[in-house]
């Protein structure tokens, strides 16, 4: 079992990627939170054995490589027509004349024909004659692969010998066979099958302590852990102990512990859950009074790996908060006796309690970026997940190990403590390395237009410690992008005059390779958002050729200005009317979203540091155009209708189930858009001299009125 | 017309009608029943007890599911004999078809399922089977497909002497009845499960009671099946993560009971138990709720009166579903008497 999975998913308060590519929107998302703690190599002798079989026919016959599907189509060839065979393994033996591997390959195919029969589902059930049949031909395979005298495929002989046993149900002989072989057999994938094949053995004869210990040893985790199900506790440990200090079953039985117990932990400090009372407590409780017995054990000196129960004992105090302690601990770990996994995993673990635990300065930086590179040369040297569900995604423990600690401890805690840049550019580092442009991107886009602008300087600058020499290196900033994302973000903030001058510098070629250029080449920020619905787009859309940001920027520069100025009342009106329209489009609501954000998602709010409210904007400049004396009759209508429409604050309205859960329709009679929804209503009970279509064929309205 | 040959036809017009208005009737030689629903056919004592205490002398085995893989429907799952049916006791062979297969060319299945089940009573030594029942949530967008399918495989039993019987969802009793002999009203799994609410998803009333209406008219036998067992339900932040099978709640370490059938976790952990997303691993994380349902004797008792007054006789024949020691011990015996013996 690949033991991938042993990641968890857990929601952390950052920006969303919107669904289309490289767009962002505020909101929160979940990325993975892997486990630290990891004593042995996951997938330590392959993912299953598939891999190393294969690798063996490949060999054998190289026409096999990317064609592997042959190998699988084995069970349906005919033993008795190899000639006219088209797999390429058989091919492969004919062309070699290799008389010794047809005559197994014929048995193999017999072999699993039967096999594919017995475990496969297909119409044709098999008869009492059939299974006699059946039962007959494995015996038949069992004695001719038992009398192999061979030396050159020995291993495969006494495999299919313990494959027909096991579908014999002869588990008893499988021991037996096993018991006499074993020692008579070199290392090959083949003797590891058959291993396999005698812990199942062993677990139908009730042996489960021996049957983990070769699980273990095979790195099936997933069968590992069934049989091992209930003593997956502190309990369960210390009567694993007593049984045999250095049973193999303890290594999974240890990290089990301490993965569950300290992610638990974690969880329970950086989610609160009070809901759940003492939970966290005794949580805490038992990793303490493992820590107790851990240093017993190391005391007692009857392991062979206290670095296993030493690393144990440092990481637990680390998750515990005892930092300085737990560090030493690691330390000693990593000297003392066991696997060099073992003193790997502590080298892990001290490295990430002191990342997490020093401050970041020019000390810690050069510890850190010695130890970066030394997780480097281990992700390298590790296999990945291969197998895995997510493939593209594969990763290993090393680099899972780098991107929680860069993303979800390092970085936020340097952006809490006010180091800004260096948190941004140690994303960055990480999110090309791991090809994940939208951590990054979404690091960015967090920023205010203040922090972009020092963060640029930054990365030009000269660094000021050895691992932000690393940082500054590999983090680079195109000018575009960055005026671009000075010039949104200042839009957002409201800063429409101070944006021009970056929004100016971007060229076009950059705008139309935005992910949100399709919606800006169709959609016009001056439509009425009332009126207009601006939905669809294609994404087949014309080039845009001006920058629309920038348009807006200007736009909304001018206006303002004649607002103050204008003493007009129904001119003053119409720009406040105007201006309202165009923040209602450039906000989290409007159709015109990409003028102030990235993404947009139907979570959206102000989330944005510095972000200015645009629909309080939009509401205050309705009020203000209403506010005017002497409008006409057309014009009130109207910018009444516009402020009713206006999706500001809570909705005027909400659906709520009683105990019967029969649903009723609520005013919220506090809401902005309740109290401009009553205006309107006002005024079309006061014998206005006409009413707009718009308004008299208004659903809203007329429900609204009833 | 003589007066008394106008009595005679009389009395036969109402006597038809009143059979038109009770609907299909009930099922023919009713017997206290039980659903098997394993992949491998082997009976504890517990379980042996059950059958001999409550006088079980039917038992509908699931044989097989028939899915469908690259537009082609083939068998899955298929149930192994490790130990003999019980003597006396009838088995009625059980067919679960994903109503997706529907979807694709079913033409050559009907033979193919009847001769597979006919095999597998041979090499199993099953005998005395009168009958097959097929399961399938077929719906109005499946139905002409799925009928047309019955009516093969009801034509292909009546060569061998067999009937035809099926399972009806309550969703089902808005449509026509299938061609069959009789229908098995299945009075569980009414809700949803992913949606956290305070219904119970195995069998609240309130889901089934919009359906029973149709009970009356509904122009087939039919008989009906009840609960047994019991969920637990995953759930994180309230969104559903999936059913955990054999799961230890009474594991302090793990779980903590903060309400009747509410467990919450304290302590995160993969469990190997098969995920929703098909993966062989659950995860259960700090802070989940593990929510058992089951509803209590006298609910599903409400209901079996319930459907009983909107058709008389339809509990002449009652079908536990299932068999399985954990679940049948979710009730005490006088539950199972009231049931299984009407």
């Amino acid at each position: 079992m690949i033991m991938n999975s042993i990641k968890r998913y857990l929601i952390v308060s950052v920006l969303a990627i919107a669904g289309v590519a490289s767009a962002l929107a505020c909101g929160p998302w979940s990325r993975p939170h892997y486990y630290v703690f990891s004593a042995y190599q996951r997938n330590q002798l392959g993912y299953t054995f598939t891999d190393r079989m294969e690798k063996f026919w490949y060999e054998y016959a190289p026409e096999l490589r990317g064609n592997n599907w042959h190998l699988g189509m084995l069970s349906s060839e005919d033993p008795q027509d190899f000639e006219n065979s088209s797999n390429v393994i058989i091919k492969a033996a004919i062309n070699k004349k290799d008389k010794e591997m047809q005559d197994y390959l014929r048995l193999l195919v017999s072999y699993l024909s039967i096999s594919d029969g017995v475990r496969g589902e297909s119409w044709d059930y098999p008869s009492k004659e059939d299974l006699a049949n059946r039962e007959k031909s494995l015996k038949y395979l069992n004695y001719r692969a038992r009398s192999y005298g061979g030396t050159r495929l020995a291993g495969q002989y006494c495999l299919l010998v313990m494959r027909t046993n096991m579908l014999l149900g002869d588990h008893a002989s499988n021991l037996a066979y096993w018991s006499s072989h074993k020692d008579k057999l070199s290392a090959s994938v083949y003797k590891d099958m058959m291993k396999d094949i005698y812990a199942g053995a062993l677990v139908n004869s009730g042996k489960i302590d021996e049957a983990a210990s070769i699980y273990y040893e095979l790195g099936d985790m997933n069968s590992l852990m069934w049989l091992k199900r209930d003593e997956r506790n502190l309990e369960g440990i210390k009567k694993e102990y007593a049984r045999n200090p250095n049973s193999p079953s303890l290594i999974f039985l240890v990290q089990d512990f301490v993965n569950n117990t300290s992610d638990s932990h974690y969880s329970y400090m950086k989610y609160g859950m009070e809901e759940y009372g003492d939970g966290d407590a005794e949580v805490v409780k038992s990793m303490k009074d493992f820590v107790v017995f851990a240093q017993k054990v190391v005391n007692e000196d009857k392991t062979k790996c206290p670095a296993l129960w030493q690393s144990a004992i440092g990481w637990l105090n680390h998750s515990l908060g005892n930092s300085k302690e737990a560090i030493e601990q690691l330390n000693k770990a990593m000297k003392m006796g066991g696997t060099d996994r073992m003193r790997e995993n502590a080298r892990v673990c001290r490295m990430v309690a002191t990342a997490e635990s020093e401050p970041f300065g020019k000390k810690q930086s050069s510890f850190l970026k010695q130890e970066f590179q030394w997780m480097d040369a281990m992700a390298k040297s590790e296999p990945n997940d291969a197998g895995c569900f997510y493939c593209e995604d594969a990763t290993n423990h090393y680099t899972e190990v780098m991107q929680n600690l860069i993303y979800d401890s390092m970085a936020p805690t340097l952006f809490k403590n006010g180091q800004t840049n260096v948190a941004a550019a140690l994303v960055g580092w990480q999110a090309q390395r791991d090809g994940e442009e939208n951590e990054y991107k979404t690091v960015l886009d967090n920023l205010n237009a203040q922090e972009m602008i020092d963060y640029y300087a930054y990365l030009k600058g000269k660094p000021a410690s050895d691992l932000e020499a690393v940082l500054l290196s590999a983090n680079k900033l195109q000018a575009d992008l960055y005026n671009d994302m000075v010039g949104t973000k200042m839009i957002r903030e409201g800063r429409f005059a101070e944006a021009i001058p970056y929004l100016e510098k971007v060229s076009l070629a950059f705008i139309n390779g935005q992910a949100i250029a399709p919606y800006a080449s169709v959609r016009d920020y001056h439509k009425e958002q009332c009126f207009v619905r601006q939905t669809a787009v294609d994404y087949d859309v014309p080039e845009i050729t001006k920058n629309q940001k920038l348009a807006f920027c200007k736009e909304m520069v001018d206006l303002n200005d004649r607002l103050g100025k204008e003493t007009n009342p129904a001119e003053k009106a119409q720009i406040a009317y105007v201006m309202a329209n165009m923040y209602l489009q450039a906000s989290y609501r409007g159709n015109c979203w990409y003028l102030s954000r990235y993404g947009n998602s139907v979570m959206d709010t102000v989330c944005y540091k510095n972000e200015k409210d645009f629909l309080a904007e939009a509401a205050h400049l309705y009020d203000v155009a209403l506010s005017q004396p002497g409008l006409p009759a057309k014009f009130t209508q109207c910018y009444l209708y516009a402020a009713a429409f206006l999706p500001f604050g809570e909705p005027y309205q909400s659906y709520i189930y009683d105990e019967d859960y029969n649903g009723h329709w609520v005013y919220n009679k506090q809401s902005h858009q309740y109290k401009s929804l009553l205006a309107l209503k006002q005024y079309t009970q006061g014998n206005p001299p006409f009413l707009a279509p718009y308004i008299t064929k208004c659903d809203i309205l007329k429900r609204f009125l009833n | 017309m003589s007066r008394c040959v106008k009595y005679i036809l009389l009395a036969f017009v109402a006597v038809a009608c009143l059979c038109c208005s009770s609907g299909g009737g009930d099922v023919d030689d009713p017997k206290p029943s039980v659903y098997y629903w394993r992949t491998v056919f082997r009976l504890d004592s517990t379980e042996r007890a059950f059958l001999s205490q409550h006088d079980v002398k039917r038992m509908y085995v699931r044989y097989f599911d028939v899915v469908s893989h690259k537009a082609v429907a083939h068998p899955n799952a298929t149930i192994s004999f490790a130990q003999p049916v019980p003597e006396g006791i009838e088995v009625i062979p059980t067919i679960f078809i994903v109503n997706h297969c529907f979807r694709y060319d079913m033409d050559s299945i009907p033979e193919k399922l009847v001769d597979r089940v006919l095999q597998m009573n041979e090499t199993n030594d099953v005998t005395g089977v009168r009958e097959l029942q097929i399961d399938c949530d077929w719906t109005s967008q499946t139905q002409d497909d799925y009928f047309a399918f019955l009516g093969k495989v009801r034509a292909l039993l009546k060569e061998h002497g067999m009937r035809l019987s099926v399972t009806i969802r309550l969703h089902q009793l808005n449509l026509p009845p299938p061609p069959a002999d009789y229908g098995v009203l299945m009075m569980y799994n009414t809700g949803d499960f992913r949606e956290k609410s305070d219904r119970n998803p195995i069998l609240d009333y309130r889901d089934a009671y919009p359906y029973l209406k149709h009970l009356a008219s509904y122009k087939l036998p039919l008989c009906s099946a009840w609960p047994c067992y019991s969920w637990n339900l995953l759930y994180s932040d309230n969104q559903f993560k999936g059913i955990l099978y054999d799961v230890d709640l009474a594991d302090s370490n793990v779980y903590r009971e903060v309400a009747p059938g509410r467990h919450v976790v304290i302590s995160s952990r993969a469990l190997p138990e098969p995920n929703s997303d098909g993966s062989d691993m659950t995860w259960v994380n700090v802070g989940d709720s593990v929510i058992t349902v089951k509803p209590t004797a006298s609910q599903i008792m409400h209901i079996v009166e319930a459907v009983e007054k909107e058709r008389p006789g339809i509990n002449k024949q009652t079908i536990i579903y299932s068999l399985d020691k954990k679940s049948i011990q979710n009730y005490d015996n006088e539950f199972y008497q009231t049931l299984l013996n009407r």
